[in-house]
């Protein structure tokens, strides 16, 4: 038997023995209209490698990517800015009948969900994740129980994200329920109460989403937040929207739409895009993201609240596993 | 109910305020918080002195603020090169010194380029305000907070123009000051120990030499004589390393000893798009754009050693920084007026908009230009006096409040605002 494509929790897993390997990179060109700061045209997007070991009910995972080790304004990295790898999951597992329990630096399962049916995160994150409203990983505990189309998922976990320690004594609890409508289509739910940062700052979230992951690809998601990245008056709206299509072998097209609004529109996002793979493994993407932001702070000149970018970008990627 | 509902919409409003108050300031020193927690105790306690210090503290919080959702946004800054003017982004009055010469020359000059990078002119000019303004309001009995808005903008625009003269009690007493104490070599003595005819530093480390010390020594053709390190000076950077570094060109007879302090330099707090190589360009740059006189009282330099980036600043009794606080003192005494604060206003506006004006853009074009093009298009002067008097005033209760809040932290939950927990 061979092993099939691993790395979700979300799905049931055909095979329960298995190990398999994965990595990914891709290089984008890219030509940013209005040119502010250092023009950056070239960028790795995405670089990660990752695991997935399964066997006899148990399973491990753990996945790392590339970043600078300086941040955006920071001039202050490792030995210059050089690129370090990120660890962003590494999650233990058992499964049982029909329930799982996951430990360690877990996946957030609303931002997985949302990654595995856009299908493009390499072009863009979803945007939870994209305005800071969700961590794609956090340090906790999940229990999930899954029964014929049902899903549901309930995990208690630090609150400060894959990239800080806790601060404060309070959990981020969160459920997120799926109902699998067919083999293609389905229905996400999400509800999270939590805490952020020393002042334990609310982090409050509702959200639902539609979405299909069949050949013609379409998602519509809404979340809705008390409280971001520690300020507790900030309470953001977010929505994102996409169809993608593969309308002959080997190429893909794309268009998505996100919104983000706080007592009035703040941004719109808009990307739009074509690619051609001309192979499993290698791809080739023509995009651009044009970006239009209704309140740029105080210092936003006119010229700067519409942001295009137009890009280049090309991937690789390879997955390789063994059945014991 | 009523008054329960408006204390309930009190009590919620201020925790928000809390929550975004601390994590702002937690953003800002975490790299405190990892490598020394009580320099980073000290840095708040000095916060907390009073509201000035504050503010001096508080920088990313006031731009965190000002770019939040819903905020004001400025009329001016309508052309896209307003904003890619290289500034100093923290030009608050203590970052200003006054420079004399043995030679009797005399300007003024910003002595603090840690925030400069490129961004917009009118946040440094609402900075200066917030800055001026801070001072007034511990001055009892000075109505004065709208005519330093209209002094600080009237010489901002004249200081762009080049038409303004450097002038005024607190300046006269400044260069005075300076004139005497860099004669007398105040700081100099103040700093050392004459012993077996030799001057030593009080608080001498010797024989220990820091690497970023002896790194600077050896680009230059200086002789090193002492070293010390500094805790308790700045206040946004007061948990940095620093040294003081005694050193001579090689006389016996001690005439030419002389101080420098070499200090540890951070991230821009402000405008994040990096436009430089390091920190070290970025400083460099700045002092070349910005500063009116490269005259070696400043001993200035930058270098990277140990991983980090280093600058020297000068530690010469002819340089001599505003202080609020003998302001504050000459105010009580009945030696300055509201004049003098509105003369004061107006000489650090005109000499803000006089870096401006020499200032350039991220593509090298010459900023006063297009500052005064922005200026017109924005609606001029009077527009400009009507929009920063408005932004003052949030800013100016922003910052009392916020102070408020903070030092309520510090007083229930410690030094550390109970962060440690």
């Amino acid at each position: 038997m061979s092993c099939q494509l691993l790395f979700s929790f979300l799905t049931p897993q055909l095979d329960p023995n298995c190990f398999v390997l994965d990595g990914a990179a891709a290089i984008r060109y890219s030509q940013e209209l209005p040119m502010d700061g250092i023009h950056r045209r070239f960028s790795l997007p995405q670089a990660r490698f990752q695991g997935d070991s399964r066997q006899n009910g148990w399973m491990f995972q753990w996945r790392a990517d590339v970043i600078p080790s300086a941040a955006d304004g920071s001039y202050i990295g490792i030995a210059g800015e050089a690129m370090v790898w990120q660890l962003n999951r590494v999650q233990i597992g058992w499964n049982g009948q029909n329930f799982m329990v996951l430990a360690g630096l877990i996946d957030d399962p609303w931002v997985f969900s949302q990654n595995a049916t856009w299908g493009n995160r390499n072009l863009g994150l979803g945007v939870a994740e994209n305005n800071g409203m969700l961590n794609r990983a956090d340090t906790g505990v999940a229990f999930q129980y899954q029964r014929n189309r049902f899903l549901m998922q309930f995990r208690m976990v630090s609150g400060e994200g894959e990239l800080y320690q806790e601060r404060n004594t309070g959990f981020n609890s969160q459920f997120f329920g799926r109902f699998n409508i067919d083999d293609n289509h389905a229905v996400d739910v999400m509800a999270q109460e939590g805490s952020r940062g020393f002042s334990s700052a609310q982090e409050h979230r509702i959200g639902a989403r539609i979405s299909s992951s069949g050949v013609l690809g379409y998602g519509l998601e809404v979340l809705k937040g008390w409280g971001l990245q520690g300020d507790s008056s900030l309470h953001p709206l977010v929505f994102s929207s996409w169809v993608r299509h593969q309308p002959a072998k080997g190429w893909s097209g794309l268009l998505r739409m996100d919104g983000i609004l706080y007592e009035e529109p703040y941004r719109i996002d808009g990307l739009l895009g074509a690619g051609w793979s001309f192979s499993r493994s290698a791809q080739l993407y023509l995009h651009t993201l044009q970006s239009y932001s209704f309140d740029g702070g105080y210092q936003a000149t006119d010229a700067q609240r519409w942001q295009q970018t137009y890009f280049l970008q090309f991937q690789v990627q390879y997955q390789r596993g063994w059945t014991p | 109910m009523k008054t329960f509902l408006l204390f309930l919409m009190t009590a919620c409003q201020i925790e928000d305020r809390t929550g975004f108050l601390q994590e702002q300031l937690w953003l800002d020193n975490r790299k405190w918080w990892y490598r020394d927690r009580d320099l980073l105790g000290g840095k708040f306690q000095k916060m907390a002195d009073d509201p000035y210090n504050f503010m001096r503290g508080t920088l990313r919080l006031h731009w965190m603020d000002n770019n939040r959702p819903g905020r004001e946004a400025s009329s001016f800054l309508r052309l896209s090169a307003s904003s890619e003017i290289l500034v100093f982004a923290d030009p608050h009055p203590e970052n200003w010194a006054v420079l004399t010469t043995e030679r009797g020359d005399r300007w003024l000059e910003m002595n603090d380029l840690d925030s400069a990078e490129f961004g917009a002119w009118h946040f440094d000019l609402r900075r200066l305000v917030l800055g001026l303004q801070t001072i007034a309001m511990d001055l009892e009995g000075c109505d004065c907070m709208d005519s330093i808005v209209a002094q600080t903008v009237l010489g901002y625009e004249h200081g762009l123009r080049n038409d303004w003269v450097f002038e005024g009690n607190i300046w006269g007493d400044l260069k005075a000051e300076a004139d005497e104490e860099g004669e007398e070599r105040k700081r100099f003595f103040k700093q050392t120990d004459a012993i077996d005819g030799e001057n030593r530093l009080k608080d001498s480390i010797w024989p220990s030499v820091p690497i970023p010390v002896s790194d600077w020594i050896s680009q230059t053709h200086f002789r090193l004589l002492d070293v010390a390190r500094v805790y308790g000076t700045g206040v946004s950077s007061f948990p940095a390393i620093r040294y003081l570094v005694l050193f001579d060109e090689g006389s016996e007879e001690g005439q030419d000893d002389r101080l420098v302090q070499i200090r540890e330099v951070g991230d821009p707090l402000v405008f994040d798009r990096k436009s430089f190589q390091n920190n070290v360009s970025r400083i460099r740059f700045s002092q070349e754009v910005l500063w009116e006189s490269s005259a070696n009282v400043w001993m200035h330099d930058s270098f990277v050693a140990e991983g980090l980036e280093w600058k020297t600043i000068s530690y010469s009794s002819w340089l001599q920084d505003i202080e609020h606080g003998k302001i504050e003192e000459g105010w009580v005494e009945g030696e300055y007026r509201s004049d003098d604060i509105d003369v004061l206003s107006y000489v650090l506006g005109a000499a803000l908009g006089a870096r401006h004006r020499e200032s350039e853009t991220r593509q090298g074009h010459r900023a006063g230009d297009i500052i005064l093009q922005d200026l017109e298009a924005g609606g001029g002067v009077s527009a400009l006096v009507s929009e920063i008097f408005s932004f003052s005033l949030r800013d100016r209760e922003q910052l009392f409040a916020d102070y408020t809040l903070f030092v309520d932290l510090i007083e229930e939950h410690g030094p550390l605002m109970g962060w440690e927990r």
